[in-house]
């Protein structure tokens, strides 16, 4: 029964709206003489159809009215139909001229981040010095010194080739060297950068060819940049007149007390205070420098604990071989004493007569001389060879002044980019006002879309 | 009274004054058939000024066979639903799926400015069609404004909607069971 309504109810809304055959139609018909729900529900759609129709119709509004007839009717039509194709070629050409831009800015860019490294990389030249200059001109032709270095490459590689220092950005960097387990200080400062000494024992140094260079070069431009060093000839150390000395740059935090441990370990040392000066720089930083003298059994020691009192900025341990020297002027010294000797001798005999003493005289006292100038150097270099010298300097960290230096700098940096900056925007300055002018047209569109979303939703939620 | 048809193709000959008489015959009945789908005034207005556009793009398309009301309505159809589609584009983040996939309610948006808004005229019966029809499913609203307001016969409805007669005729039954529910609480008024 209820599948007889169900359907029925189907063939009765078609039959309000005469879209059912004649048989459908007597069907329908007589349906509803018997059936009383069918006849309700036939009633309900009746009164439907009349309350649907009592939904009020629209019209349009006469300037609307007037808009449209006069953009799509008659010769107008023409018209709308050329700005529609006008939009799509604006639309078109925009997107084009937007992909060119995009082209030409990353392009550009990317030329301008090329110029910019080889900025970086010829300042580093400078820094390093003429003294480098073949070897720069060399690390130049390589391509890949522009990338970051691989610190740890370096470790390894300049382990076996002594020779090469890493230059990381604009700074020379120093790396500890190793060589059969023994760590060793290499001594890289700007003005003599190179090998000189090490402490802890001795080192042979490796004289390498130019051509062993350049192959280590290249495998090593594979992870960055480098900078090849001729290496700096270090003593050989198995002699035992050996100028030792060394430089120590430390950060500490109270200069005064420093500067009395240092007097203590000197004294401790047997050894004394050379000189001390102290020092304020415009900027207010206070600085000082101690040369202190130890006996050379005592130098590494001292080193040791003067390293222990403040943050190692910089240390540098060079020394000096002066067998050759010194054994020249012993045999020279020995050799004229010889001569000296004989002369006196010469003098000693009651044989000699007047005039021939005096020449004798006047022949010793030259080579007198020269015996007292080369026992004075004798005696300079075993006071230089049995004191070693220390230099050390100090300055103290202040928040204030690294504050204050901090700003100085990114105040200079600042002026630095602002005014490549401005130069760039010259010759940037045609596409900056392509760029200004695709911002202006995107902000334009964005606006109008959220106007128009909001729009939509003020309707929505209303 | 001229036939559509032959004021038609008096338009493709060059008549400007055809064109005239199509666009005073169909304005209003477009922009009502928009306006229910729609449920926004100016979305409607929009659709009216593309129909016409359309229309006097394609003139030489049109072919006599076919009735031109149903032509026309097929034009506002899918200008409708082009309308439709590019709202969701806009909306598709806001926009809830139905069950079945084919409903567009989310994106039947009411158009206020026609709705009663005090108590007084909430009992206004021309209110409640309103607001039942905009509740309508997009198919079955389409169909029974088709059938309902435009008197389209359901073989047109069916070329309208492209989809088969018997299609219509459900929808058209859908659609009628759910107004029926929805105002029936309001039919007794109706005499």
């Amino acid at each position: 029964m209820i599948f007889i309504h169900s359907k029925m109810k189907k063939l009765i809304s078609a039959y309000l709206d005469n879209e059912v055959s004649e048989k459908e139609k007597n069907l329908v018909e007589e349906h509803l003489k018997k059936c009383t729900f069918c006849r309700k529900y036939c009633e309900n759609l009746r009164k439907l159809s009349s309350a649907l129709n009592k939904y009020i119709e629209e019209d349009l509004s006469p300037d609307l009215e007037q808009r449209i007839k006069k953009n799509f009717l008659g010769e107008k039509y023409k018209g709308v139909a050329k700005m529609k194709n006008k939009k799509l070629i604006f639309g078109i050409s925009s997107g084009a001229l937007a992909i060119l831009i995009m082209f030409v800015f990353v392009g550009h860019i990317y030329n301008y981040a090329k110029r910019s490294v080889c900025g970086i990389y010829n300042e580093s030249s400078g820094v390093m010095g003429s003294q480098y200059s073949s070897d720069l001109s060399f690390a130049r032709k390589q391509p890949r010194a522009f990338s970051v270095y691989n610190a740890n490459k370096a470790r390894s590689t300049t382990g076996n080739f002594p020779a090469i220092t890493a230059l990381n950005g604009s700074k020379a960097r120093e790396y500890e060297m190793v060589q059969d387990d023994e760590p060793w200080i290499t001594t890289t400062d700007n003005s003599s950068a190179g090998w000189r000494s090490g402490i802890g024992g001795n080192y042979q140094s490796k004289p390498l060819s130019v051509a062993a260079i350049k192959s280590a070069a290249n495998e090593l431009s594979q992870e960055g940049p480098i900078v090849i060093v001729e290496p700096y000839l270090p003593a050989t150390g198995k002699e035992d007149k050996l100028i030792r000395n060394a430089d120590a740059t430390l950060e500490v935090k109270d200069i005064q007390k420093v500067y009395d441990e240092i007097v203590k370990i000197g004294k401790g040392k047997n050894g004394y205070l050379a000189a001390a000066n102290f020092n304020e720089s415009a900027n207010g930083r206070v600085n000082a420098q101690i040369i202190l003298r130890v006996p050379k059994e005592k130098f590494e020691e001292t080193i040791d604990e003067v390293r222990k009192l403040g943050q190692v900025k910089r240390f540098d341990i060079h020394s000096v071989d002066v067998s050759q020297d010194y054994n020249a002027l012993v045999s020279e010294l020995n050799t004229i004493k010889t001569v000296y000797d004989k002369i006196a001798d010469k003098l000693k005999e009651k044989k000699t007569d007047i005039q021939q003493a005096i020449r004798l005289e006047s022949e010793l006292t030259p080579i007198a001389k020269r015996i007292a100038a080369i026992r004075n150097k004798i005696s300079e270099y075993d006071n230089l060879i049995s004191v070693s010298t220390i230099t050390i300097n100090l300055y103290e960290v202040s928040w204030k002044l690294m504050i204050q230096e901090s700003v100085k700098e990114t105040k200079q940096r600042f002026v630095a980019f602002v005014s490549s900056l401005l130069k760039n925007s010259i010759t940037l300055l045609p596409l900056l006002v392509i760029i200004c002018v695709v911002v202006i047209v995107c902000v334009v569109l964005t606006k109008k879309l959220v106007s128009a979303i909001k729009n939509i939703f003020t309707k929505k939620t209303s | 009274m001229r036939k559509d048809e032959e004021i038609m193709m008096e338009y493709r000959a060059g008549s400007v004054d055809a064109l005239e008489e199509i666009f005073q015959r169909y304005k209003k009945p477009i922009l009502n058939y928009a306006f229910k789908l729609l449920s926004s005034f100016a979305d409607a207005e929009d659709v009216v000024g593309e129909v016409f556009y359309i229309l006097t793009s394609r003139k030489n398309s049109y072919e006599p066979v076919a009735k031109f009301s149903t032509w026309i309505y097929t034009i506002a159809h899918n200008v409708s639903i082009d309308r439709i589609r590019r709202r969701r584009k806009i909306l598709f983040f806001w926009q809830k799926k139905d069950k079945d996939g084919s409903s567009y309610e989310e994106l039947d948006i009411p158009d206020t400015r026609f709705m009663p808004d005090s108590d007084a005229e909430d009992s206004d019966i021309a209110g409640y069609v309103k607001k039942a029809i905009d509740k309508l499913p997009f198919q079955l609203k389409e169909a029974i404004v088709l059938r309902q307001y435009h008197n389209l016969s359901y073989e047109e409805i069916s070329a309208v909607l492209n989809c088969s007669l018997s299609k219509v005729k459900i929808l058209i039954f859908r659609a009628k069971e759910v107004l029926r529910k929805e105002l029936l609480p309001y039919m007794e008024e109706i005499r």
